[in-house]
């Protein structure tokens, strides 16, 4: 899942081929990602893993990299 | 953008000047360079614009050879001084974006201090591109100087532009902005300033902010329950929260609307691409009742991510842009230092906002913490206005961080001048005002000769006033009047009324006047209400109350001395019985001391040190008639009674302007309005107008006229006050000003506080409105109903009183305030809130209009509709009149030409012959039928077919058809084996909501497709005839009208070449639907040869019973449960749903009753199909598919807006207001009166104007009965002069026609004068209708006769 969630992130958001993004990357406070690249992302995520997400777990806790990311996404989809 | 720009060719509306203070040494010709290669490399800035053929912008990318220009500024004596002057201009010149979006200099000031000035317009960047350019000159500029290589550069942006256009907005995305913006009701006015949009003109604000609340802000940032998902973001959402707060307490409107801008720079290369990226979209909150900071920061959280996840940059609306006129924008773009030397950056104002735009809030954050500025527009935030919101921006985001559990409708916002303003409005102080006592003692002590009162001929002295006072004083009390009784006076102005005023006033008793035109059984009520000790009245009443016998108007013989003790001054002085707008009067009771405080007041501040002379001319009920009843004499002047005349109208105030010897007068605008009128030759120093809200427009008329007549201008006061608050406690003194509207009520009086809060109870800052609340000496003790003092009167803990007006009204910056009208004539109309005063103001703005008055009302009810008794036409169809038997006049015509018609119609042989017969070739179609599927179509294929014809069926499938419809269509073609093609377009619903909007039927619009349609298959297939299933009804609605009939010369033939051209004028219109399918098939006139429309019941006459019991026995034809009524078509309903709303009757309704009248339904059948139940929920579902916008159906509710002066026509008038006013404010309907109706106070009867308005319908199709002798011709012909009416029936009341008073007078003079009599304006009161006038005319004329014979 990590792999699916680096790539659409790097090809389609950041739109950068050649970066590399590690598991445990802040994608946020580094400003890698701003807030409206992250939105989208997570309006992407929540049409490709089929899960709703409320505007009340949009915090930096369930976005900070793309683990936390994968997490959240296995914690909705139980 | 474009478009803002092309409205203000000259304007510099979107210049984007910034100024990079350079602090080191520049190598002038490197910087040059560096210019040069950033050009070369920022692909935008070297755009030029042009339109194209369609006028549509475009731009293309030049080669450019332009250069940076450098000046020298070091020489000067105050370089710093110079450049900001330059700049400054600079600013301010239009770029000629078809040579160059830019503008840029390199200035040096010293040899360690450059700046880099660079304008860019905004169609090219955005304030994240220029710091993308800054940053790259800097890199350049550094590259160059070291002579190193160059290393990257900025990203093309015409490369991203183009993958822009390749995509597409996503229908959902725009959907979710269209739901956004239709919450929006009204674009609000901040501080009661509406932008006129004309001028472009704005300010630039910095603000500062204190280290404490930037402290308090980023503590804020880390509160879990705020955090978003990045610091930026939640930063944003509390400086958009703060802006809403403000913005909902500046303007008072709850649904709030704030542009803003998405960045659209998701990738590294969009945020290394200077170009203009960002595009706005308006986040939309709805302030809640009890909003809290708290709850507000979590709607506007929500929105935000909305925000995010729908903007997208290839949607624009036109609709979107203009749903809001305040913008925030938040900017963290970075500058930094320009490469190894110090810098500063700052983003200029061009000195113009966007027309559109009133305000807007830049938030700059950047590593150096956060910097606000606000854009102003100048016409509505003048220097101190914009200096009171910085302040309340500071305020609430203070608010904001310090409790966030407030609720933003009540914290406290209030600028230092908010202060000052508000704390002047309390002028209670710590004086009192002398007794009422000594204030009636003095003046009746000292006048001797001087006259204190008179009437008519009769003037009485102050030496006489006393001894009559006191031979009154004692005769009350005698009859047992005692200090704190009650006694009702119920008598025509006199001596004899002021005598008993004043003597219960001097006897510590309180009066309660009533108006002698009051009705007997009003007297009654408060007779019980109040229990006085007696009643004094002209009369003998019944009541169950001791009379008093009037005072006698002679001398008393023994000349007695007057008496005048001291009384408590908690003692009622009157208590005065006000016409509440609903329901019953209620007594309001004001003590001695309520009285005196008013006296005190006028005597300091209206003619001071004079003796005023007033007249007794208004309704002695009404608490304006105080003034005139009590000042005169306590200032030692006269007081001169003008009795009421004794039916009608009370004209007194015609009377007053009769008087020489009064200076002074109390009246309300509308008296004014009528001794304008009269031409007074008395000349006044003094008007206190009350009682109802006074235009400048009035005020200045009455200035003017004065100083043409007497060369002078006497002194107008406007003097506001509830009952509640005796008499008047808001004056202004009128100077002449027209900036205004209406004149303002001004500053409280001394003793006096006036406050304005909102619905939270929390006062409002200056300029913003809410409700007035007065407290002070003059507050009354209360109602005399105490139950209802909770709610107006409020009291305090501190033992002071407050009274709620109800009236709303707001402070400016000079302290006055202005009054704006009841908080109840603030209506809703389909959801907008109007404020009733405000339409009235600006059509009284006109020219040509005196006065106006707005009213809501509901519109009739079509159920209230007669219909007629034959045909069954509903009473309220347009150009139709009824008898008074119900028989609507086309039955009646029809009687005359039933024969004429019927001969039009003919035989099924005779179709036969045409159809069959005249068979042109061997095979194909003898004719197309046009079928619907319906019972007239499907009957009229079958017998079609039975008659031997070869028929092509067609039908459009209009995508509404009913299901059970189609299988009709299918089965019955089947049986009857014909051959049946369906026609199409994807163009219906276009077409649908066309027909909607013009026809407001459904009907038209489909009709015209199925005529196109088939019309143009039949040409390509050559098939000679279309037959129409149209029932002889519908002939009546759409090809034949009586009229046609009734001209003797018109035959069959003449009938249908008539048609013909009709049909191919209709076939070459220009509409949507020969736009959206195409016509060049009908234009040569060979079209029509080749094709001919046959309506099949022309030929065949069988009754809806017949109908029935054929398709019953010979066909597989069911009658449709799917549509709920007897069509075949689904949406059809929705059109009659609109139909009825906007029109007030079925769209079936004049082609049924044609079908009854010409004998094919009876009259029940046809009302049965006219009155079936409406699905509304299903007509409100497919309205919303077809795409039809229903706030065009019309509610019941209209905004009706009568005015007097010159007539002018309602369409130009609206079109004007259109001009002003937004669109849900412009009335529904604009009438012309003579004259506006009054109360018997003298203010506009509303009450009346509502009632009037529900029965305009009635009397626009009253039978109007003409003049039948030569008195009722002339007395006709007289009427239509003064009221300015064509259509006067002999049975109308000259008053419901909207005249009176003044009218009536003309009425009676131009009658005297045309037969030579003398009648008096009695006569007009009781012989109110011409039938009647004629009747006492003729009679006059045989007793004249008689008597001079």
């Amino acid at each position: 899942m990590i792999k699916k969630l680096a790539d659409y992130l790097v090809e389609e958001i950041l739109q950068e081929s050649d970066l590399v993004l590690e598991p445990d990357e802040d994608l946020l406070s580094t400003g890698l990602v701003d807030s409206m690249g992250i939105v989208r992302y997570i309006a992407w995520i929540s049409e490709e893993f089929d899960i709703e997400i409320p505007t009340e777990d949009m915090i930096i806790d369930n976005f900070i990299n793309l683990e936390a990311i994968s997490r959240y996404i296995t914690s909705r989809q139980a | 953008m474009w478009t803002g720009q092309q409205l203000d060719p000259e304007t510099p509306l979107y210049n984007m000047p910034f100024r990079f203070d350079l602090f080191g040494e520049i190598e002038r010709e490197v910087f040059v360079k560096a210019f040069d290669v950033l050009l070369q490399e920022c692909d935008i800035m070297r755009a030029r614009f042009h339109r194209d053929e369609e006028g549509l912008p475009y731009y293309i990318i030049e080669q450019s050879v332009e250069k940076i220009e450098c000046v020298d500024l070091s020489e000067h004596s105050e370089p710093d001084a110079t450049l900001r002057d330059k700049l400054h201009l600079l600013n301010r010149e239009s770029l000629d974006i078809q040579k160059r979006c830019w503008n840029s200099i390199l200035f040096k000031l010293s040899d360690q201090h450059y700046v880099w000035y660079l304008n860019q317009h905004h169609l090219v960047t955005d304030a994240w591109a220029c710091s993308v350019q800054y940053k790259r000159l800097a890199e350049i500029y550094a590259s160059l100087l070291s002579e190193g290589a160059r290393r990257g550069g900025v990203q093309a942006f015409v490369q991203y532009s183009q993958e822009l256009q390749e995509k597409q907005a996503s229908a959902k995305k725009k959907d979710y902005w269209i739901q956004q913006v239709d919450r929006i009701e009204e674009s609000p006015n901040w501080y009661n300033h509406r932008s006129t949009r004309f001028d472009t003109a704005s300010t630039r604000y910095q603000l500062e902010l204190d280290s404490q609340i930037k402290q308090q802000i980023d503590d804020l940032c880390m509160e879990p329950d705020l955090r978003c998902m990045t610091d930026h973001l939640t930063r944003y959402c509390l400086y958009l929260s703060t802006y809403f707060a403000l913005l909902h307490r500046i303007s008072s409107s709850t649904t709030l609307s704030i542009g803003t801008p998405a960045h659209n720079r998701y990738n590294r290369k969009q945020q290394n691409s200077p170009g203009p990226f960002i595009t706005f979209f308006p986040i939309v909150v709805e302030i809640d009742e009890n909003e809290s900071f708290g709850s507000l920061f979590q709607k506007v959280k929500t929105l935000v991510m909305e925000f995010m996840m729908k903007s997208s940059p290839v949607i624009s609306d036109i609709t979107l842009s203009k749903s809001y006129n305040a913008v925030l924008n938040y900017i963290h773009a970075e500058y930094g230092d320009f490469g190894e030397i110090k810098a500063s950056s700052e983003w200029m104002a061009c000195g113009h906002i966007d027309r559109s735009h009133d305000l807007r809030l830049h938030v700059m954050e950047s590593s150096e913490g956060s910097k606000l500025m606000l854009d102003l527009k100048d016409e509505i935030f003048s220097k101190e206005q914009a200096s009171s919101l910085q302040e309340q921006l500071v305020h609430t985001l203070r608010a904001l961080s310090q409790d966030r559990s407030q609720r933003i409708g009540s914290y406290k916002l209030f600028s230092q001048r908010d202060e000052e303003i508000l704390s002047e409005l309390d002028q209670r102080g710590e004086t009192s005002a002398p007794s009422l006592h000594d204030q009636l003692r003095y003046c009746l002590k000292h006048g001797q000769d001087e006259i204190a009162l008179c009437l008519e001929a009769q003037k009485i002295p102050y030496r006489e006033l006393r001894s009559r006072l006191a031979s009154r004083i004692s005769e009350l009390k005698s009859l047992g009047l005692q200090p704190g009784d009650r006694v009702l006076l119920y008598q025509r102005r006199s001596i004899g009324f002021m005598l008993d005023v004043w003597s219960i006033i001097l006897s510590g008793a309180s009066f309660i006047p009533v108006a002698k035109s009051s009705p007997i059984n009003r007297v009654r009520n408060i007779v019980l209400e109040a229990g006085p000790k007696a009643i004094i009245a002209d009369d003998t009443l019944d009541l169950a109350c001791p009379q008093w016998p009037i005072a006698q108007d002679e001398m008393p013989s023994d000349d007695p001395v007057l008496q005048i003790d001291q009384y408590d001054p908690d003692l009622l002085a009157y208590t005065i019985y006000t016409s509440g707008s609903t329901g019953k009067p209620k007594g309001v009771n004001i003590t001695r001391a309520n009285l005196a405080h008013y006296l005190h007041h006028c005597l300091a501040a209206y003619l001071p040190e004079r003796a005023m002379h007033m007249p007794l001319f208004s309704n002695v009920g009404f608490d304006l008639t105080i003034t005139s009843m009590f000042l005169p004499w306590v200032t030692g002047g006269s007081l001169e009674i003008i009795a009421e005349t004794a039916e009608g109208f009370d004209m007194s105030i015609k009377r007053v302007a009769e008087s020489s010897r009064l200076n002074a007068v109390k009246l309300t605008p509308s008296h004014l309005e009528i001794y304008l009128e009269s031409h007074s030759n008395c000349e006044l120093e003094l008007l206190i107008l009350g009682g109802e809200n006074l235009t400048s427009k009035l005020a200045q008329r009455c200035l003017e006229e004065a100083q043409n007549t007497f060369g002078r201008k006497p002194q107008i006061i406007n003097e506001y006050g509830p009952t509640e608050a005796t008499v008047g406690c808001i004056t202004y003194a009128y100077q002449g000003e027209t900036e205004q509207l209406n004149v303002p009520v001004g500053k409280p009086i001394s003793g006096m506080r006036a406050e304005i809060k909102n619905s939270h109870g929390a006062l409002c800052p200056v300029g913003v409105t809410g409700e007035l609340m007065l407290s002070g000496r003059g507050i009354a003790q209360g109602y005399e109903d105490a139950t209802l003092n909770e709610g107006p009167f409020i009291d305090h803990s501190d033992g002071t009183r407050s009274y709620r007006t109800g009236d709303l009204a707001y402070v400016d910056h000079s302290g006055v305030i202005h009054f704006l009208g009841r908080a109840d004539d603030q209506v809703k109309l389909n959801g907008h809130r109007v404020e009733l005063g405000e339409v009235e103001s600006q059509l009284e703005l006109r020219e040509a209009v005196k006065m106006s008055a707005c009213v809501l009302t509901q519109r009739k009810q079509e159920s209230t509709a007669v219909n007629c008794v034959r045909c069954g036409l509903p009473e309220d169809y347009p150009g139709v009149s009824f008898d008074d038997e119900h028989l609507c006049d086309l039955c009646k015509g029809y009687e005359d030409y039933a024969k004429r018609v019927s001969s039009y119609f003919r035989k099924m042989d005779e179709l036969q012959s045409k159809i069959v017969n005249a068979r042109r070739s061997p095979d194909g179609y003898d004719c197309m039928m046009l079928l619907s599927g319906g019972k007239d179509s499907s009957y009229a294929l079958a017998r079609l077919v039975g008659l031997g014809a070869r028929v092509l069926a067609f039908t459009l499938d209009n995508g509404y058809i009913s299901l059970e419809a189609l299988a009709n269509v299918k089965r019955v073609c089947s049986v009857l084996e014909v051959d049946h093609m369906t026609g199409e377009t994807e163009h219906m619903n276009k077409i649908f909501v066309d027909s909607l909007e013009r026809y407001d039927n459904v009907c038209n619009g489909c009709f015209k497709t199925i005529y196109t349609l088939s019309f143009k298959e039949a040409l390509r297939r050559d098939i000679p005839y279309i037959v129409t299933g149209l029932s002889r009804g519908q002939f009546f609605e759409t090809r034949l009208t009586e009229e046609i009939f009734v001209q003797e010369e018109l035959n069959d033939d003449g009938i249908d070449s008539m048609i013909l051209s009709a049909r191919k004028a209709y076939h070459r219109e220009n509409d949507l639907v020969n736009e959206l399918l195409g016509n060049q098939e009908f234009v040569a006139e060979s079209a029509f040869e080749q094709v001919q429309f046959v309506d099949f019941y022309r030929y065949c006459d069988s009754s809806l019973t017949e109908m029935y019991r054929y398709l019953d026995q010979k066909l597989p034809w069911i009658r449709p449960s799917d549509t709920g009524r007897s069509t075949n078509c689904l949406i059809n309903q929705a059109g009659i749903y609109v139909h009825k709303a906007n029109r007030g009757y079925s769209n079936y309704a004049f082609p049924y009753s044609w079908d009854v009248r010409v004998g094919h339904k009876n009259r029940d059948e046809s009302l049965d199909e006219i009155n079936e139940e409406i699905n509304e929920a299903e007509v409100q579902k497919m309205l919303d598919e077809i795409g039809y916008d229903q706030s065009n159906i019309r509610q019941n509710e209209q905004l009706i807006c009568y005015y007097t002066g010159e007539k002018q026509s309602e369409l130009s008038l609206k079109k004007s207001l259109a001009a002003d006013l937004p669109s849900y404010m412009i009335p529904g309907q604009i009438i012309h009166l003579s004259e506006m109706p009054l109360t018997a106070n003298g203010k506009i009867d509303r009450q009346l104007l509502a009632l009037k308005s529900l029965s305009t319908n009635v009397d626009e199709n009253k039978k109007l009965i003409s003049p039948r002798n030569a008195v009722e011709q002339k007395l006709a012909d007289i009427w239509k002069e003064l009221l300015g009416s064509s259509q006067i029936g002999m049975d109308d009341r000259f008053m419901e026609l909207g005249g009176n008073s003044l009218q009536a007078i003309r009425l009676v003079s131009r009658i005297n004068s045309n037969f030579r009599l003398d009648l008096d304006l009695v006569a007009v009161f009781r012989h109110e209708t011409i039938e009647e006038l004629s009747n006492l005319i003729i009679s006059e004329i045989k007793s004249k006769m008689s008597k001079t014979q």
